[in-house]
């Protein structure tokens, strides 16, 4: 009882003053035959304080908290899952509970192996949801040579975030997502206003706010247009 | 002699409350009653202030909105907010009755916020109106001053609209047809030479194999059972006529239960009618309030519990058993052949057993003190449960100026070890012949020889403190990412303060023999790590946002978050600081709360707060004050607990005041 009460009491108090914000990186190094890696990083090591003392109770919010076991084990699936992909090969994983950094990499033969990685899953929160999410998210044509990151808003996002209550939207208050596109050629244009090309032009970055993303005021859609050698 | 004075007091009482008071209608037997002040709220915020402020605007909003504009203020809504409102529950013969009485000043405005789809029921006789709901029978009923809204259910029977009673019983015969026709198959088209089992069958019992062995045995039963169906239609009936059959059979059962849910549901109406005519046929009573035993101002406990104080609402609660006793429905119910309860004596537990609260609005503090009394053998368990001696030295270790609050509990071990097992056998010894009662007492009494209460008080006494001593900032380290000219990433290590708490736990304990044989086990396994005299749990550290060390001292066993101040209670150099107030909570009472809202309010970062408050927190910095809770040891049969909420004085009338200019203040951009 008395260990339960101390636990308790702190983690009340931690959960009320510790922050909570996380960032997702997606990163593709494309090769000028449309075959490439990919590396999705979840990264929640700001708010490590918070979700440490999140991992200590069963449910928050209403929602069950999973363990490590629980984590690893849906780790295991996913990377079990993107092996049955066409394509797709050298699946890597990296989990970090100490950081609370988590990531997933792969090679895919062609751009389009990208797309069946979240092809079902989407069908899935399309049916369940009612959303209209496209399917295909990638495409790369090598005639000319327009690598394109499609994208298309449902406003339902908008409405299941106005369904939270204030703590859980808090959690979008500081996150963020980053797409970075690696090329072997140069590139020429983007048509994403808010995604940068580097200094070297081999490279484009977009980063975005998550809750610009949830209410539809910023996208990830871009078609970056490669120059032809 | 105390009879006489009793008597004397409940006389002057009489006397004293004006004889348009609508406690003259509350019957002397009543099980409980609440009591609103309507002078004594009136008094500390005058109607007109309180139509000004927010809250009446928003009140006034929608009061104006609800009766189409005839009601734009409290005022205007026809109770007399200067006297006072009660309600009072009954409980007679398993039915409960509630019954709100509110004081009216203008009938005419207590119309006006009704419906017009009430209004068309409204029946007028004598010098009164009332309507009743169709359905739960309420009946609204009113004079020229007088108000009484009342509702009733009988408890006492068992409600078949959800029971078993709902569904035909089903006999034998029904029960083999339904298990024939849930391994029956799915594939009709059976013709004289196919005899041998369909697939599914097949299937069924390929699975049933799979599973425990009892399962086994019933599916093989049903799967026979199927099987000789099977062959019967097989021989005489075509598929079609088969299929004929069953739908008439379907169709006959549909029928039948649709004629028994139509006789229940017209004797559920018959009984809802009659539950109808009489709490009408009450609600008369009550207006007119002419009881032969009297109204509760002849019943001495009530007059000798709620006093004749100056506070804002009393609630009081007679006697719990009786309410229990008749609440649980008695054959399905929680008390019922099939309930938990009906293997205990709920009477034992509650039997005699009252409550009075009372909230009083004083000018710097709102008070809710509440007051229990128990028959004389639940007090006897209790004396011992609660003779706790609360260890002096634990004032030793905390410092005023940082402390965010603390609990405190003063239990007896010892006591509670003692008491337990006779009250689980008291409890469940029902008299009456259970499967229960012998076992728990042979178990209580096994349980009382096994343990040393002696022994295991030595261990853990009973009194323990655990207190918020301050809240740090903690630096703490995370990865970020950087980018170079061509958006290659470079992970990097940044860092930033959070606010973590600092909380020290002691108990007393006796037994530092076995606290020491515990640090050895823990420093041979590597959990433990020595620092000067105290030991860091490294695993904690790890998996939580604060480290945490432990320390045996003086016969106590402490646990905290600050090695600081763990380190300065080892070497004897903790600087304490602690009121005698706080000192006299803590040993005079059973359990004390507190909270130093105003210094938590000031400390908890602003970033943390919602951002619709954060514009807020100078306000709520200054109005936050200290919150304390109290319950005290037994005296004679009575344990009394104290709720105090400090007010700011500063801009606030009083204490009810201070509560509606916080409302106003955090509303004020929601409009």
């Amino acid at each position: 009882m008395f260990r339960k009460l101390i636990t308790y009491t702190c983690i009340i108090v931690c959960l009320s003053f510790c922050t909570s914000c996380f960032d997702i990186l997606e990163e593709i190094n494309l090769n000028e035959d449309g075959s490439g890696n990919m590396l999705v990083t979840l990264n929640m090591s700001k708010s490590k304080t918070k979700l440490a003392s999140i991992m200590l109770l069963d449910s928050i919010n209403g929602y069950r908290v999973p363990s490590e076991d629980d984590m690893n084990e849906a780790m295991k699936d996913a990377v079990e899952y993107l092996e049955k992909i066409e394509g797709i090969s050298n699946i890597k994983k990296t989990k970090d509970f100490e950081n609370y950094i988590f990531t997933v990499a792969c090679n895919f033969g062609q751009v389009d192996n990208i797309n069946g990685v979240f092809k079902e899953l989407i069908q899935k929160q399309n049916k369940k949801g009612g959303t209209s999410f496209t399917t295909k998210n990638f495409s790369f044509n090598s005639d000319t040579k327009i690598f394109q990151r499609d994208f298309t808003y449902d406003p339902s996002i908008k409405k299941s975030f106005a369904t939270l209550n204030k703590e859980d939207k808090k959690i979008f208050d500081d996150a963020n997502y980053t797409a970075i596109y690696r090329f072997k050629e140069l590139v020429k244009s983007v048509s994403n206003k808010n995604a940068k090309i580097s200094p070297n032009k081999k490279a484009v970055m977009l980063r975005i706010d998550a809750l610009s993303f949830i209410l539809g005021e910023k996208n990830v859609q871009n078609k970056i247009q490669l120059i032809n050698k | 002699m105390k009879k006489r004075l009793l008597s004397l007091t409940a006389f002057c009482f009489a006397i004293a409350v004006s004889a348009q008071d609508l406690i003259t209608k509350i019957p002397s037997d009543a099980s409980a009653v609440v009591t609103i002040k309507g002078k004594r709220i009136t008094d500390l915020v005058s109607l007109n202030d309180f139509s000004n402020s927010k809250l009446g605007q928003m009140l006034g909003e929608q009061l104006n909105k609800e009766s189409k504009g005839k009601v734009s203020n409290l005022e205007s809504t026809g109770f007399d907010l200067s006297r006072n409102f009660y309600y009072f529950l009954d409980v007679k013969e398993g039915v409960f009755t509630n019954c709100f009485l509110m004081p009216l000043n203008d009938a005419e405005g207590f119309q006006n916020l009704l419906g017009e789809h009430e209004m068309e029921k409204v029946v007028k006789e004598n010098s009164y109106s009332y309507f009743q709901d169709e359905y739960d029978g309420t009946v609204t009923l009113w004079t020229d001053n007088t108000l009484i809204l009342m509702f009733s259910k009988d408890e006492s029977k068992e409600e078949e609209d959800y029971g078993y009673g709902y569904y035909p019983s089903l006999d034998a015969g029904v029960a083999v047809e339904e298990a024939v026709d849930s391994v029956a198959p799915t594939d009709y088209n059976i013709t004289v030479e196919t005899v041998e089992a369909p697939e599914t069958v097949q299937d069924a019992k390929d699975a049933t194999m799979e599973a425990a062995s009892a399962a086994v045995d019933a599916a093989g039963e049903a799967k026979d059972a199927s099987e000789e169906v099977v062959e019967d239609v097989v021989e005489e009936e075509s598929y079609d006529a088969y299929t004929a059959r069953l739908e008439a059979e379907r169709q006959a059962n549909s029928e039948k239960r649709e004629v028994e849910r139509k006789k229940r549901e017209a004797e559920r109406a018959v009984k809802r009618e009659k539950q109808a005519k009489v709490t009408l046929a009450k609600a008369k009573e009550i207006l007119v309030g002419n009881y032969a035993q009297g109204s509760i101002l002849r019943n001495s406990d009530y007059l000798k519990s709620v006093g004749k104080g100056g506070e804002e609402a009393t609630a009081w609660i007679g006697d719990f058993g009786k309410i229990y006793s008749q609440a649980i429905p008695e054959l399905y119910g929680l008390n019922g052949v099939l309930g938990p309860y009906s293997y205990m004596d709920v009477d034992k537990l509650y039997g005699g057993m009252t409550m009075v609260a009372k909230l009083d609005f004083e000018e710097d503090n709102v008070a809710l003190r509440t007051q229990y009394t128990v028959d004389e053998q639940m007090a006897d368990y209790y004396r011992q449960m609660y003779n706790g001696k609360f260890n002096s030295k634990f004032a030793s270790y905390l410092n005023e100026d940082r402390l965010l609050g603390y609990w405190s509990m003063n239990m007896s071990v010892e006591g509670m070890l003692n008491a337990y097992p006779d009250l689980i056998e008291i409890i469940f010894d029902t008299k009456e012949d259970n499967m229960y009662s012998d076992g728990v007492s042979i178990g209580a009494n096994l349980f009382s020889l096994l343990i040393d209460e002696e022994g295991a008080a030595e261990i853990i006494r009973g009194d323990a403190l655990l207190a918020l001593t301050d809240l740090s900032e903690r630096t703490v380290t995370y990865t970020d990412y950087e980018y170079d000219e061509d958006f290659n990433r470079k992970e990097i290590e940044k860092t930033k303060t959070e606010t973590v708490p600092d909380f020290l736990f002691m108990m007393t304990s006796e037994q530092q023999q076995l606290y020491n044989k515990l640090v050895r086990i823990g420093l041979r396994e590597g959990e433990l790590e020595p620092m000067n005299g105290i030991y860091k749990i490294k695993s904690v550290g790890q998996s939580a946002p604060f480290d945490v060390f432990i320390l045996f001292k003086d016969d106590m066993f402490l646990i905290g978050s600050s090695k600081r101040d763990m380190m300065a209670i080892a070497s004897g150099s903790f600087a304490s600081k602690l009121s005698s107030s706080h000192k006299r909570k803590m040993k005079k009472n059973v359990t004390s709360m507190y909270v130093n809202g105003k210094k938590i309010i000031a400390q908890i970062p602003l970033e943390t707060y919602p951002s619709d408050l954060r514009d807020k927190i100078g306000f709520l910095t200054q109005n936050t004050e200290d919150v304390y809770f109290t319950f005290e040891k037994m005296k004679g049969n009575t344990m009394k607990g104290e709720m105090i909420w400090n007010t700011a004085t500063t801009g606030h009338q009083n204490s009810f005041d201070y509560f509606l200019n916080m409302i106003e203040a955090m509303v004020a951009d929601a409009r």
